[in-house]
C-alpha cells in the first residue's frame, strides 16, 4: 500500500502536465474509504477521463477522478 | 397547558410499551400498556387518572407561579406537572403492576413534606408512583440566523462586504473572513479578488459594508475600510493564496466575533476528514468534511486560469454546498474547536477550495484577533 510520501511524490510529478490537458482542474492527495492515501484528480465532467484518455492508474497506484464541475472564484456580482 | 400536559403523557406511555413489548409478545390490545388488562381495568385505570388530574394538577396560570419559574416547592400545585398511566417504577426496578404516574418537578424526601402538601399513594384503589422529571419546557426555538447582507455595524466576520468598481460596469460581493491585527493595527482579512479586485485596486481604495450588490439602490452601505496590502494573484505562475487586508477607519469599525459562530479561538492546520464550518454572505452557516488538504487547482479569474498549489478541498455534509459565488473570502474554523484552518476562495458547485490559514496569515504578516 502506497504511503502518504509516495502518493505525494506521484502528486508533484504529474499534476501540472494533467492540469494542462482541457478539462482537469484539480490533482490532490485523499484518503479512500479503507484510509489509504490516493491520488485525486478533479475533472469538469465524466466526459473528460475518455477523452484526454486519463489512466486508471498512474506509476502503478489507482487514481481517483472526481467530476467537480470547473473551479470559480466565489465573489457574487453582476452588471451594474 | 395543553401542550405540556400531552408532552408528558407521551414520555409516560413510552416507557410503559417499551416494557410491554420486551415482556409479551402479544401485543394486539387496545393500547400496548395495558397488556394482561380487562377492559374494565383499563377503564377503571383511565378514570382515576382523570380524577388526579382535575384534582391535583394546576391547570389555571396562577399568579404566583410560572412553568418556568425558578423557585420549587413540595406543593402540589408548583411541584405537580404531568398526570399520567404507566408502570409503577420502585427502587429503580420495573415492577409489572400499572399506576396512576404523578409526575414531579423534585421528588421531596419524605420529612420535607407536610401532610397537607403530600400526594396521595392511591388513587380510587389504585397505585400510585411518583416520578421526578423536572421542569417541563417548550424546546427553544434555534437561534435566529443572521442577514449578512445587510448593514452591520460594528461589521462582523460572515457579513457582506466589497469594493467599488472604478469603471461602474459591476457590483459584487463577498465575505469579511476575520479581523486581523499587526501592532496595534485592525484589518478586514479577505480574499485579493473580493477587496483587491485581482491586483487591480489602488492601495488605500474604500472597502464596503455591505457590499454594493447588497446596498440597493441608491447604495445605502458604508466605508469600513481602507486596501492596505494584497498578495498579487499571478496568472501562469504557481499561488498559495487569494488574500488581502484592509484597514479598518476606526477601530471600532469591526469586531472579530463570526456571524452565528463566535470568535475564532486560534489556528490550526487543516486534516483531511475534520469537520468544519463557516459562515458566508450567501450560503449562510454551512458544515462541512475535509477531503484534501495539499490539492493543486487551477481556477478561472476574470484575468485568466490562476493555478494554486496545495490547497483544502471541502466538501458540505449531508450533500448541502458548503459554499456559492458570494462565500469567497470566509473563514472556515473547525466545527468543534473553532480553531481557524482556512480562508475559502472558490470551488464548484459540488466542492469549495480554500487556502491554508497559516499560508495567509503568514503571507500578509498579520495575525488574527481571538
Amino acid at each position: 500500500m502506497a504511503t502518504e510520501q509516495e502518493i505525494r511524490e506521484v502528486k508533484r510529478r504529474h499534476s501540472e502536465r494533467l492540469r494542462s490537458l482541457p478539462g482537469v482542474s484539480g490533482v490532490g492527495i485523499e484518503r479512500d474509504a479503507q484510509g489509504n492515501y490516493v491520488l485525486a484528480v478533479h475533472l469538469d465532467d465524466p466526459t473528460v477521463q475518455q477523452q484526454q484518455q486519463l489512466p486508471d492508474e498512474l506509476e502503478g497506484h489507482p487514481v481517483k477522478y472526481i467530476h467537480s464541475g470547473p473551479f470559480r472564484k466565489l465573489p457574487a456580482d453582476e452588471q451594474a | 397547558m395543553a401542550t405540556k400536559k400531552s408532552s408528558k403523557r407521551s414520555s409516560s406511555t413510552k416507557r410503559g410499551s417499551a416494557r410491554a413489548r420486551a415482556s409479551s409478545a402479544s401485543a394486539q390490545s387496545e393500547s400496548i400498556i395495558f397488556v394482561g388488562s380487562s377492559a374494565a381495568q383499563i377503564e377503571s385505570m383511565r378514570a382515576a387518572k382523570r380524577s388526579a388530574s382535575a384534582r391535583l394538577l394546576q391547570t389555571q396560570q396562577s399568579s404566583t407561579f410560572s412553568a418556568l419559574a425558578a423557585s420549587t416547592s413540595p406543593r402540589p400545585e408548583m411541584n405537580l406537572v404531568g398526570v399520567g398511566l404507566g408502570e409503577k417504577i420502585s427502587g429503580g426496578k420495573h415492577t409489572g403492576v400499572m399506576a396512576v404516574k404523578l409526575l414531579v418537578r423534585i421528588k421531596y424526601p419524605d420529612n420535607q413534606v407536610s401532610d397537607e402538601e403530600r400526594l396521595p399513594t392511591e388513587i380510587d384503589g389504585h397505585p400510585v408512583d411518583v416520578e421526578q422529571v423536572g421542569t417541563f419546557r417548550r424546546f427553544m426555538p434555534p437561534a435566529p440566523m443572521p442577514n449578512p447582507r445587510t448593514t452591520i455595524n460594528p461589521a462582523r466576520p460572515g457579513c457582506s462586504i466589497g469594493f467599488r468598481d472604478p469603471n461602474n460596469q459591476f457590483i459584487m460581493a463577498g465575505t469579511f473572513g476575520a479581523l486581523v491585527r499587526k501592532g496595534a493595527k485592525r484589518f478586514v482579512l479577505s480574499n485579493n479578488h473580493v477587496i483587491a479586485d485581482e491586483n487591480q485596486l489602488a492601495i488605500g481604495s474604500p472597502i464596503f459594508q455591505p457590499g454594493f450588490l447588497d446596498a440597493g439602490n441608491p447604495p445605502q452601505n458604508r466605508v469600513i475600510a481602507k486596501l492596505s496590502k494584497f498578495v498579487p494573484l499571478v496568472v501562469g505562475g504557481n499561488n498559495k493564496v487569494d488574500c488581502a487586508i484592509a484597514q479598518l477607519t476606526s477601530q471600532n469599525a469591526a469586531t472579530n466575533p463570526v456571524l452565528f459562530i463566535g470568535p475564532p479561538t486560534g489556528k490550526k492546520p487543516a486534516q483531511i476528514d475534520m469537520v468544519v464550518h463557516k459562515f458566508g454572505r450567501t450560503t449562510g452557516f454551512t458544515v462541512g468534511r475535509v477531503t484534501s488538504v495539499e490539492t493543486d487547482v487551477s481556477v478561472q479569474y476574470t484575468a485568466g486560469v490562476v493555478s494554486f498549489q496545495d490547497q483544502i478541498i471541502i466538501q458540505g455534509l449531508a450533500a448541502q454546498p458548503f459554499s456559492a459565488a458570494g462565500d469567497s473570502g470566509s473563514l472556515i474554523l473547525e466545527r468543534s474547536s473553532n480553531k481557524a484552518v482556512g480562508l475559502l476562495f472558490a470551488g464548484s458547485t459540488t466542492h469549495t477550495i480554500a487556502n491554508h490559514i497559516g499560508d495567509v496569515l503568514s503571507a500578509l504578516g498579520v495575525s488574527l484577533v481571538i
